[in-house]
């Protein structure tokens, strides 16, 4: 795949990783930092790989699975990244509003797991991809997830829901 | 709403439908189950209810035009200093193969 073909593809993408990085930096000048530094590991770790592919742009389901792959491959750097910079990422969280205040209190990697399982739609498998987890762990992380978020809601706004 | 009668072993059925973390070979049963047990189906209409809350309780950012533009421009800076231009053809790869060291002395 030549430079263009692979800018095309990625436009696509980008919008995409830095959401799933603002979500778990809290922070939008992290984000940007932490996709761009991704984004050049990714490529220098796999250039050669990618220079080598064969791929039919014009054939839609070809495109939508190489798309996929890389989001999965370009958001797992993001988390890589922010596992290392944990220290520093820590600090802009505390200065996220009230918002989403239950979300941004969990950890970085549930917050993460939670977004790319709900608002993604990452099946568990992608997960254990991310992650690099096995199957009942990634469950019972989301499990675990989900109710911390659930529970530090009040239990008046669930009984409404429920109702 | 009555749940407490829902043995544990359908409610972790259901929500383990609702929540995609279901195994493939048992779908048809939560299916069954569900189509099948009013009970069940209440059930199941609860846990939907708790994932769409859930979801609104997770932030959906919205990239904004000009955190975009600068993104793009760094992400085809990077591409041009480190991307090749075209893809590779056979002899230029091996060419990059045979004048690639194959082991490095740090010394």
């Amino acid at each position: 795949m030549g430079r263009e073909e692979l800018s095309f593809i990625i436009d696509h993408i980008i919008p995409k990783v830095y959401d799933f990085a603002y979500v778990i930096a809290g922070d939008e000048l992290a984000a940007e930092q932490l996709v761009v530094d991704a984004y050049t590991v990714f490529i220098i770790e796999n250039k050669d790989f990618l220079s080598k592919e064969d791929l039919d742009l014009d054939n839609k389901s070809h495109r939508k699975s190489f798309q996929k792959y890389l989001y999965r491959e370009l958001v797992r750097e993001v988390y890589d990244l922010t596992l290392k910079r944990a220290h520093l990422l820590s600090a802009n969280n505390q200065e996220l509003g009230s918002e989403f205040e239950n979300f941004y209190n969990l950890s970085m990697f549930k917050r993460g797991l939670l977004y790319l399982k709900e608002i993604v739609g990452f099946t568990v498998s992608d997960l254990q991809e991310v992650f690099v987890l096995d199957r009942y762990q990634v469950i019972e992380a989301f499990y675990n997830a989900k109710h911390e978020v659930l529970d530090s809601t009040t239990s008046s706004s669930l009984e409404q829901v429920w109702k | 709403m009555e749940v407490a009668s829902i043995s544990n072993k359908n409610a972790n059925l259901i929500s383990a439908y609702v929540n995609g973390t279901i195994d493939a070979k048992d779908i048809s049963l939560a299916e069954a189950a569900i189509g099948e047990d009013r009970q069940l189906a209440d059930f199941y209409e609860r846990k939907l209810k708790e994932r769409d809350f859930l979801r609104q309780l997770i932030p959906t950012p919205q990239s904004t035009m000009h955190s975009l533009r600068d993104l793009r421009q760094e992400i085809t800076a990077v591409n041009e200093e480190i991307y090749p231009l075209k893809k590779l053809n056979i002899f230029q790869r091996i060419y990059r193969f045979l004048t690639k060291p194959v082991i490095t002395i740090r010394y």
